[in-house]
């Protein structure tokens, strides 16, 4: 039995994120447009002071670049915390503590980092992460129509991106475009959102309005080569380690949201009576509340296992599939259990849980929609994808 | 889905706002032709757009508004002064606190 109890520093910090939601953020919030995805710039000044002096700014960064250099355990700890609030599952503690940024980066050039990963860090620039496009996300291999072609020392990057989180105020992003006729034909680029031809056509509306995603298009924008991320032909793996690392702060996030809808669901159904009886005396209400400590217990039991492997360097590939899958899947449960034991108040914006509700839905689909994570971890079981061209390469 | 709000512009009298939903949405005010505030009746606003027009009304004289009713009132707001940074260079005389907005759409004056 893997013991997955925390260590005194985890623990500690733990306590301290924990305490700085409670007494930070919470108050904040109460004040707050129930779907706001952003403080008052000068309470998010003043917070990420504090986050600071706590040692947790870019806290999922390397240490090489500045980052505080945490475990991936440490990690997940920490993101099933920072989610605990109504804006949590999209913008943990409203990004005080960093936003999720181009980890890759730390992989770039020295250029490339002075130019983009280290102002990213100090909060001077944001950056949008361009892969998925109208022709799909899921497969990127096969979706990206994007095309990159070698124009002298630059590129010329011609295409549309859809669902890309905030670009329309980013300053720059890491773009996944076509530079061969093979399926893994693909590169990464930084682009300037300020460059010719490069234009966000829309807003798509979704159910959720925190970090909204976009439509882009790239009409010929010109792209230095030194502006290339890894090798030509790279730019697949670079996804796709992307995605994988990103699978578990994603899982903890929709953790973190089902544990605060599940102690909800508790202390209303000890307080609220019907027939007589308070809710916690009923035995339908009892079973949801226990199908919901399941739900919990098991996404945080693969939450840190799929951490551990990842810190003993382990392919985690098909242990963050199936935590993205159960955990996505579970919260989604756990908040509808809680809206249900609410009844007609677990619907209204006086609560959180509609929120976490319409949100939890879009955390089956993003990063990777179910059906792909058991694709995922078919292919762990079977070997290979099945594709005629995997088997080749 | 328009880029702009497609309702037509209508005064922004008491009379005119009384029969505004009482929904969630976003609303644009403008002035001599020149947008002067987009804003947004949000999951806070009592009665919604109706709510947030009728104070506004008495502060705003001789002005038009068109509204649209929308769940994602935040993120259509962002939107609507993103078109607006993108066709006329800045944002509308009331909203120049706000932060965060970049261009969307076409750039350069086009259509209503």
């Amino acid at each position: 039995m893997i013991d997955f109890s925390p260590t005194d520093e985890q623990r500690l910090l733990v306590d301290n994120v924990r305490r700085f939601v409670r007494t930070e953020i919470l108050p904040l919030e109460a004040d707050l447009d129930p779907d706001a995805g952003e403080l008052d710039p000068t309470d998010h000044q003043r917070l990420v002071a504090v986050a600071e002096r706590m040692g947790l700014r870019n806290w999922e960064a390397p240490a090489e670049v500045g980052g505080p250099g945490l475990d991936v355990v440490t990690q997940a700890l920490l993101a099933i915390e920072m989610s605990q609030h109504r804006a949590g599952l999209y913008a943990p503690c409203y990004g005080v503590f960093g936003s999720p940024g181009l980890v890759q980066l730390a992989e770039g050039t020295e250029q490339q980092q002075q130019r983009y990963l280290y102002p990213t860090l100090r909060g001077e620039l944001t950056a949008f992460f361009g892969l998925s496009e109208p022709s799909g996300g899921s497969d990127p291999a096969g979706a990206i129509r994007t095309t990159a072609t070698r124009d002298g020392d630059d590129w010329v990057l011609t295409g549309t991106k859809l669902w890309i989180s905030d670009a329309d105020r980013a300053d720059y992003g890491l773009v996944l475009a076509r530079t061969g006729a093979g399926r893994r034909d693909i590169t990464a680029f930084l682009v300037d959102t300020d460059s010719p031809g490069f234009t966000v056509r829309r807003i798509v509306h979704t159910l959720r309005t925190t970090h909204p995603a976009t439509e882009l298009e790239l009409d010929g924008v010109r792209v230095p080569d030194r502006n290339r991320v890894g090798e030509v032909g790279g730019g697949f793996a670079l996804a796709a380690d992307r995605l994988v690392r990103g699978r578990i702060p994603y899982s903890a996030g929709c953790l973190g949201v089902a544990i605060v809808a599940h102690e909800m669901a508790v202390e209303y159904a000890k307080i609220r009576e019907t027939f007589g009886k308070r809710l916690s005396e009923q035995q339908g209400i009892q079973w949801m509340l226990v199908d919901n400590e399941i739900d919990l217990r098991t996404s945080r039991l693969l939450i840190l296992a799929a951490a551990r492997r990842a810190d003993l360097g382990e392919d985690i590939r098909a242990d963050a599939a199936i935590a993205k899958l159960v955990c996505s899947e579970a919260a989604g449960r756990v908040v509808d259990r809680a809206i249900q034991i609410h009844g007609g108040l677990g619907v209204s914006k006086d609560l959180p849980l509609e929120r976490w509700y319409r949100e939890l839905r879009i955390r089956r689909i993003g990063e990777g929609p179910s059906e792909v994570q058991r694709l995922i971890v078919a292919r762990h079981l079977l070997g290979g994808s099945g594709r005629r061209d995997d088997r080749r390469s | 889905m328009s880029l702009s709000i497609r309702a037509p512009w209508r005064p922004l009298t008491a009379a005119a706002v009384a029969d505004a939903p009482a929904a969630t949405g976003v609303y644009e005010l403008r002035r001599d032709a020149t947008t002067v505030l987009v804003g947004y009746a949000g999951g806070s606003s009592r009665f919604g757009l109706r709510g947030e027009l009728t104070g506004l009304a008495g502060a705003y004289p001789d002005t038009e508004y068109r509204a649209e009713v929308t769940t994602a009132y935040l993120s259509r707001w962002r939107e609507l002064l993103g078109v607006h940074l993108a066709r006329t260079g800045l944002l509308p005389a009331g909203n120049t606190d706000v932060r965060g907005i970049g261009p969307i759409g076409p750039k350069g004056p086009v259509g209503p």
